[in-house]
């Protein structure tokens, strides 16, 4: 077991490595850090040539990754351009509005996918047809699109919620159907022929010719099989909550990760562009981490092949 | 979503004395005779007449990018100023009857929308081929010859998937700065791993066959084992993947120009026009963004559905335990 969390946090560390080293390479060699910095149009070359000099940007790339990393070690971006904080306070102090966020979405998927899978795995026929289709269109929303069609329908046209911002329980409703559409949709699918393929297992014939009921053989057996299959959904489903975050915190204006992503790009403020990428890169692979240990200890063959 | 390698699908080989399927009629009617290529559509179609129109409405909205300025709509470009905002089913002043009324400068929105499927779907389509080719060559490659080979291809592949992609695509847009270019080259490299994958495992197993051992063992060179006896058996899971790459390219692409990232003025993508409509809704112009959503929906949806079918028919497992 030691072996297999041993394992588990170098790969973990070997992701942030190449993340590290991919951002900082993509910013200086594929792009210029001038250009990511300030808009060429309204800068005079004196400017430029000021700032790489105070940026140290004349020195060779390698000095300067290698400056990079001890700085990204010690938790160290620089300098928000455009706020002069700290860009890895300006990063950390969002964690809790994107984690809250995304922790609800998962609740509404996991509380709605299970058993509309559950109910679509054991039907033929209509209630197969509908479930199927209805999961599929969910799981091809435009999320940005139906969060805009949420604030028409419940914030606009019949006002019960809020169109945005952060902070009451109010507020988190719409983002949260918007941002669990998507998901909900895929988790269903999965789900559902995850749990047919269980019950054409040969233990659920064991089972059957035991005489055991059909609820017995469902909560014993296959739910308990079907639920590996959920866990491991778990990680996948977060990074894609990563990505509807961006569009969802941009719509309903909440004050996330992805949102303080954005507007970095939006305002060329490397430093906090960095850093948000960074941090977001090393909380989806620590929320992987975490996802496989309780993996493996739910699902004994794991451990033991690790 | 995660798609597995499907189980092969042998074909038994013939019994010795048997007729060839489809000749068994003559012998009254004591083999089944063999349905032809229209007879198995159609029993396709009853079974799932859902996945069936799904397809037929994928076709609609593609085609849409190449018969939309034939249709008689008003023109999609030019600002009419005395139709600003006009509902739809109504008649602006300046006598043209809009179906999905009209955006901030008049203009028709479902015009827009149809003109607008040349750039969405043409992306798609460029962005989806590419990753077909790239990641189909890398997959065969990755399976075939295994090694080192694999283990860069593959290693690369779980590093990308362990970061979300359109953070990614965020980040390689500012770096790269804007553009149709980038932005295809950027969304490539997001779609090459499903094909990659799906591939490669296929290929793991062709390549035990025998008739893989039969080409090589007559000495076919290794491209000419890949190419002319490997990846055609590929290319119905393939072309599966390909259905639904299209689908999340789309999203991909329309969340990207939503962002204000992706297609640029005085090009509009879905995406781009959807973000236009927003800034409307709260005057009430429900229309405005609402028409271009639909139309990426329709689309996605039709895309999804459609794989699913073809997954079916092909006996393909959607998940990975």
């Amino acid at each position: 077991m030691a072996h297999y969390i041993a394992g588990r946090f170098m790969s973990g560390f070997a992701v942030m490595a190449a993340l590290v080293t991919i951002v900082f390479f993509a910013v200086n060699v594929i792009g210029n850090p001038i250009e990511l910095l300030v808009n060429p149009e309204f800068t005079s070359q004196e400017e430029v040539d000021q700032l790489v000099e105070a940026a140290g940007y004349n020195r060779p790339v390698f000095e300067r990754y290698v400056e990079y990393v001890g700085g990204v070690v010690r938790g160290d971006f620089g300098t928000s351009v455009l706020q002069g904080r700290d860009a890895t306070e300006i990063v950390i102090e969002r964690i809790p509005a994107t984690a809250l966020l995304a922790g609800a979405a998962i609740l509404v998927t996991v509380v709605v996918s299970i058993p509309l899978a559950l109910i679509g795995a054991r039907s033929r026929g209509f209630a197969d047809t509908a479930i199927t289709t209805v999961a599929t269109a969910l799981a091809s929303l435009p999320s940005f699109w139906f969060a805009i069609a949420l604030i028409f329908l419940f914030a606009v046209r019949i006002p019960w919620l809020p169109s945005g911002g952060y902070g009451s329980f109010e507020q988190l409703i719409l983002p949260t159907l918007a941002l669990a559409a998507l998901p909900t949709g895929f988790t269903t699918l999965v789900l559902m022929s995850a749990i047919r393929e269980e019950y054409d297992a040969q233990y659920v014939a064991v089972a059957r010719s035991k005489g055991l009921t059909e609820r017995v053989i469902a909560m014993r057996h296959v739910l308990r099989n079907a639920a590996l299959i959920m866990a491991t959904q778990i990680g996948l489903l977060v990074i894609s909550l990563m990505n509807g975050t961006v569009l969802i915190e941009a719509v309903f204006a909440w004050p996330g990760l992805g949102q303080v992503a954005l507007q970095a790009v939006q305002t060329r403020d490397l430093p906090v562009v960095m850093a948000s990428v960074v941090y977001l890169g090393l909380l989806v692979t620590l929320v992987n981490i975490v996802v496989d240990l309780a993996y493996s200890q739910l699902d004994p063959r794991v451990r033991l092949a690790g | 979503m995660t798609i597995e390698a499907p189980p092969r699908i042998a074909e038994a080989p013939p019994a010795l004395g048997v007729e060839p399927a489809g000749e068994g009629a003559r012998h009254g009617g004591l083999i089944a005779p063999r349905p032809t290529r229209v007879q198995r559509v159609g029993r396709a179609v009853r079974k799932r007449p859902i996945y069936a129109a799904a397809s037929v409405l994928l076709a609609t909205m593609v085609s849409l990018a190449v018969i939309g300025p034939l249709l008689p709509l008003p023109d999609a470009s030019a600002p009419v100023l005395s139709d600003r905002l006009v509902a739809p089913l109504t008649t602006g002043e300046s006598g043209t009857f809009h179906l999905m009324g009209t955006d901030h400068l008049g203009r028709d929105v479902l015009a827009r929308t149809v003109d607008g499927a040349r750039t969405t779907v043409g992306i798609a389509i460029t962005v989806a081929m590419i990753g077909a080719v790239v990641g189909s060559l890398l997959g065969l490659a990755s399976g075939y010859f295994r090694g080192p080979i694999d283990t860069v291809v593959m290693r690369i592949a779980d590093l990308q998937l362990a970061f979300p992609s359109l953070l990614l695509a965020i980040f390689m847009l500012y770096v790269l700065g804007p553009g149709m270019l980038q932005l295809v080259i950027l969304l490539s490299i997001l779609s090459w791993i499903s094909y990659a994958r799906m591939a490669r495992a296929q290929t793991l197993s062709y390549r035990e066959q025998p008739f893989v051992e039969a080409a090589i063992a007559l000495g076919a060179s290794d491209r000419r084992v890949l190419l002319r006896h490997i990846l055609p058996q590929l290319l119905p899971v393939l072309a599966m993947i390909f259905v639904l790459d299209f689908g999340t390219v789309m999203l991909a692409e329309a969340g990207l120009s939503f962002l204000g990232l992706g297609v640029q003025p005085p090009n509009a993508s879905w995406g781009s026009m959807v973000a236009d409509g927003r800034e409307f809704v709260t005057a009430g112009a429900w229309w405005f963004f609402l028409t271009p959503g639909i139309a990426i929906f329709l689309t996605v949806f039709a895309a999804n559905l459609t794989s699913r079918w073809a997954q079916e028919l092909l006996g393909v497992s959607t998940h990975r335990s």
